[in-house]
């Protein structure tokens, strides 16, 4: 698979298709993101699938931003691709400009990140065969379990500056007013409270901001919470589809027609 | 399009983190963590993630510079190197070589140390080189090296995952060693005992499963009254003291005077918790002892690492996974530059400067002959320089102005020099007092090794091209050592030096960038074929039988009497690094805190109506601050705590630069009485 993959880029690339691809890179025994483009093409036999995940649809927003013109490639998985449909009707990335290269993911890799659908929908090829994910029970925690787990937190923002998902200008967890400034412990629940708040019918569980939290808090556990309150109250999952609205969007259009 | 992301080390604590930095048309604009890092498998603390804003600082130093008319001048890299290789010769053949004194820097990379450790002891010819790893573990290496046999951590950082039982002393590990603490996190999630032994409430005690909040500098009570209890109870490991110690006799003589009731006495801690904590220790294994700058920075810190030893020989942890002594060093290349023999006793790999036979390796492949005598440490440095016995220095990355002990003293040293060079990435108080800067490139913009707390080697590369009109570190020591006359320094590049290190240094003969740069390799290491060394003193001790030392309680140099009442402590936190040379150059972490202030408990501020963040004044027999203050808990009533960063309230005014530990030299740090009082 990763040989007709690695054709594939190259084909995109050299039939411009695509100015850029990002993909991952074995370099050592390290893994990186990495940007293939006809000039390093000779780099794609270092091509490389892993299950070591990095942000790859943030970075590729970074790319945009430096390279507006440009058409790029990216490879997805499933949890990618949900980051994108929902950056997308943020109105952060335009799908069309994209050409995106899903990859099915593994049995393995699926159990690894506890992954209900760990398959691409829309992507403009996919590789690999699709699996069926496995609905992973989210038992409730009390309130000490979650005190233990925040006084944790070093305050190192990790679990923002990873997530795709998080765009926002002027965040929340840098205001004064609300989370102070210079503390250890952080102001906590508060801090994580904010940010759990705030990805509520945005997170899509790809599990990244848990990955990276020196602390080892269960923060995807903290967000599948709220997530599925969330559904319950909108019936909305983020990421599954790209049709389906945000609840604000529909919640503008209860009020034409209405109210003043 | 030229984006891509470049494997680097984090250049700030001694964890060795790996990075991504974010390159887009050759400039920097941002950092990821690294993913399959053995350390911090893609995890960083703020600084860490934020480690590229300050490369293109408007403060950076952008010229090479001298002091004329008074005043610091830009010059061309020719005239700077000249003038100062000219004013070293004159000083040299006035003064004698051992009338110039080195300090280099421990945030360089290990060619660079071991650039600066040739250019002192083969051209300057002296064995005045020394770097800050005085100030904060030299006491680690002078008790483990009398113990071990080897002076560094003897375990590497993902054992303390496995760990049942992990005794912490005096270390607030998650905001000094952020990624060291995920790895105790870890562990608690396994169930282990986490029991943390500080006179603060720091934020690893509060995570802690025990926090024995001892009285500061009881350590060694409280250490010898474990053994006592253990030995008492039969729960030494016979087998283990048996089979790879010596000296059992002694000390079992030595700490049987410290029973419970008077170690709870003295140590403010109850009978109960050091009962269970000796019984945690010894029952619940493999345990592992971590320990930082609470037990080195005393004068007695030497006797407060040789009880560690002690305690961890006379249980059988040591020597096996999981388990150990294990300092925390401070920074990222503080283990290196020790290695790297910038220490007035040692070349590099810890060989004695006075042994006939490893100098004369050094002096066959220099083709020079070395003194033999040893050279002075830093404060001895300052020292000579007040009586005038040192004429000159070179000060590499390191800023004494903020972070030695006592520094109205430091500046009157400094300004009784004929002549100083510093060499520094950024303009700061040191600059100030210069008479050549030299304006150096940042790790980011060269490449080189660094070797982390847990003597893992790690290999750099450069990221970006120098900024312009400056040089990276070695280059600037190869130009001044050719500049005086030396042959030994044209390089082509840092690999090249390196392959001088592995050739003249046993523990890391092994060690190639062509294997670096594909995997760390942790010292010692010492054929090609060698993978490294996991851990220390499996199957024995480096000395061979490992050391029981006996250690005695040692009175404080000074005690809170009327005039000075408070115990003053220092420390770190999470927002900045040190000097905050850095880190004040990096706006995220400077928007998470700008200043400092000083932590008191809320019944002394009560009682001197002190509100939070007032300002108050801090006055102790060295100096005096100006301050805000912080209430809170944190601190015990008497204690009071300044965190060490900031140059808006250096606290190091405060601190005594004597008495220095016997065996060390380190000052302490971590203990001095002083007065609060309210501002009018």
């Amino acid at each position: 698979m990763e040989n007709k993959i690695k054709e594939k880029i190259k084909e995109i690339i050299i039939n411009k298709e695509v100015d850029g691809f990002l993909g991952l890179r074995k370099y050592f025994n390290y893994v990186l993101p990495y940007l293939f483009t006809e000039k390093n093409l000779e780099d794609l036999e270092e091509f490389f699938l892993d299950e070591v995940k990095y942000p790859l649809s943030k970075i590729i927003l970074k790319i945009k931003k430096f390279y507006p013109d440009k058409k790029l490639g990216i490879l997805v998985r499933g949890c990618d691709e949900k980051h994108l449909i929902e950056l997308h009707k943020f109105n952060q990335i335009n799908l069309k400009e994209l050409y995106l290269l899903g990859i099915n993911c593994s049995e393995n890799m699926a159990l690894k990140c506890e992954c209900s659908s760990p398959y691409v929908r829309i992507a403009n090829i996919s590789f690999g065969e699709k699996i069926k994910g496995k609905e992973i029970e989210n038992p409730h925690k009390d309130l000490s379990f979650w005190m233990e787990k925040f006084s944790r937190c070093i305050k190192c923002y990790g679990c923002r500056n990873i997530c795709p998902l998080c765009f926002c200008n002027n965040c929340t967890l840098e205001e004064d007013l609300l989370v102070k400034r210079g503390f250890l412990p952080v102001d906590y629940p508060l801090f994580h409270l904010i940010r759990a708040y705030h990805l509520g019918g945005r997170c899509i569980n790809c599990g990244l901001c848990e990955e990276t939290c020196p602390a080892e808090i269960p923060l995807r556990k903290l967000y599948r919470e709220i997530n599925e309150k969330f559904y319950q109250i909108f019936n909305y999952k983020p990421g599954e589809n790209l049709k389906d609205k945000y609840p604000l969007e529909f919640l503008e259009e209860i009020k034409e027609g209405h109210g003043i | 399009m030229e984006y891509k992301f470049v494997p680097s080390i984090c250049p700030y604590c001694g964890c060795g983190c790996g990075i991504l930095l974010e390159v887009v048309e050759g400039k920097i604009v941002g950092t990821l963590p690294l993913k399959t890092h053995p350390i911090n498998k893609g995890k960083l603390c703020i600084k860490g993630w934020n480690v590229h804003e300050f490369v293109y600082s408007e403060n950076r130093l952008r010229a090479p510079k001298i002091r004329k008319d008074g005043k610091l001048k830009e010059v061309d890299w020719d005239e700077a190197i000249s003038y100062a290789a000219k004013k070293l010769l004159e000083i040299k053949k006035k003064y004698g070589p051992f009338s110039i004194a080195v300090i280099s820097s421990a945030r360089c990379s290990n060619e660079e140390n071991f650039l600066m450790m040739k250019l002192a002891r083969s051209v300057l010819e002296t064995n005045n080189i020394d770097h800050c790893a005085r100030l904060c573990h030299s006491s680690t290496v002078a008790g483990l090296i009398k113990t071990f046999g080897s002076g560094a951590m003897t375990n590497p950082i993902p054992h303390l995952e496995e760990a049942r039982t992990i005794l912490i002393f005096g270390s607030n590990t998650t905001e000094a060693h952020p990624i060291v603490a995920t790895h105790i996190f870890r562990a608690k999630d396994k169930g282990a005992n986490i029991i943390v032994i500080d006179p603060r409430k720091t934020h690893i005690a509060r995570i802690a499963t025990k926090h024995l909040q001892i009285k500061i500098g009881t350590d060694i009570v409280l250490i010898n009254g474990m053994m006592n209890e253990i030995i008492k109870q039969g729960w030494e490991d016979k087998e283990f003291i048996k089979n790879f110690t010596e000296g059992y006799e002694e000390i079992k003589k030595a700490v049987s005077k410290y029973d419970l009731s008077y170690v709870a006495k003295v140590t403010g801690i109850d009978e109960k918790d050091i009962y269970e904590t000796a019984y945690l220790y010894t029952h619940q294994k493999p345990s592992s002892i971590v320990y930082c700058l609470g037990i080195t920075e005393h004068h007695y810190g030497t006797d407060n690492v040789i009880s560690l030893a002690n305690l961890a020989m006379l249980t059988g942890n040591v020597g096996k996974p999981f388990t150990g002594v294990n300092p925390l060093r401070g920074q990222n290349n503080v283990q290196g530059a020790c290695d790297m023999g910038c220490l007035p006793q040692y070349l590099s790999g810890y060989q004695k400067v006075s042994d006939d036979k490893a100098r004369q390796e050094f002096e066959k492949l220099w083709g020079k002959s070395l003194p033999k005598e040893e050279g002075i440490t830093i404060e001895e440095m300052f020292t000579e320089a007040l009586k005038g016995n040192i004429k000159a220095m070179i000060i590499q990355g390191e800023n004494p102005l903020i972070s030695d002990p006592n520094i109205n003293r430091v500046r009157k040293a400094l300004q009784n020099l004929e002549f100083l060079i510093v060499l520094d990435i950024f303009s700061n108080e040191m600059t100030e007092v210069a008479h050549v800067v030299f304006a150096c490139a940042s790790f980011l913009e060269k490449e080189g090794t660094f070797t982390n707390t847990d003597r893992r080697v790690q290999y750099f590369p450069k990221v970006i091209e120098p900024i312009p009109d400056t040089k990276p570190d070695w280059q600037v020591i190869s130009l001044l050592a050719s500049a005086l006359g030396s042959k030994g320094f044209s390089y082509n590049s840092p690999e090249e030096i390196f392959n001088e290190i592995s050739e003249l240094t046993p523990i890391y003969r092994g060690i190639s960038y062509e294997r670096l740069k594909k995997n760390p390799l942790q010292w010692p290491c010492k054929t090609r074929l060698d993978p490294g060394c996991e851990y220390l003193h499996k199957d024995g001790f480096t000395r061979g039988k490992g050391r029981f030392i006996p250690v005695q309680e040692k009175e404080p140099f000074e005690v809170p009497d009327k005039e000075f009442p408070f115990i003053l402590t220092t420390g770190r936190i999470i927002f900045h690094y040190h000097t905050a040379t850095m880190t004040k150059n990096s706006p995220t972490l400077n928007k998470e805190l700008s200043n400092v202030y000083m932590e008191i408990n809320p019944e002394d501020a009560k009682r001197l109506s002190i509100e939070d963040g007032e300002k108050v004044k801090v006055i102790s027999r060295r100096g005096e601050i100006e301050i805000k203050v912080r209430i809170t808990d944190n601190v015990p009533p008497g204690l009071v705590y300044i965190p060490m960063h900031f140059s808006e309230s250096p606290v190091n005014f405060l601190t005594s630069h004597e008495p220095l530990d016997p065996q060390s030299k380190i000052p302490p740090y971590k203990y001095s009485c002083v007065n609060i009082k309210k501002i009018k």
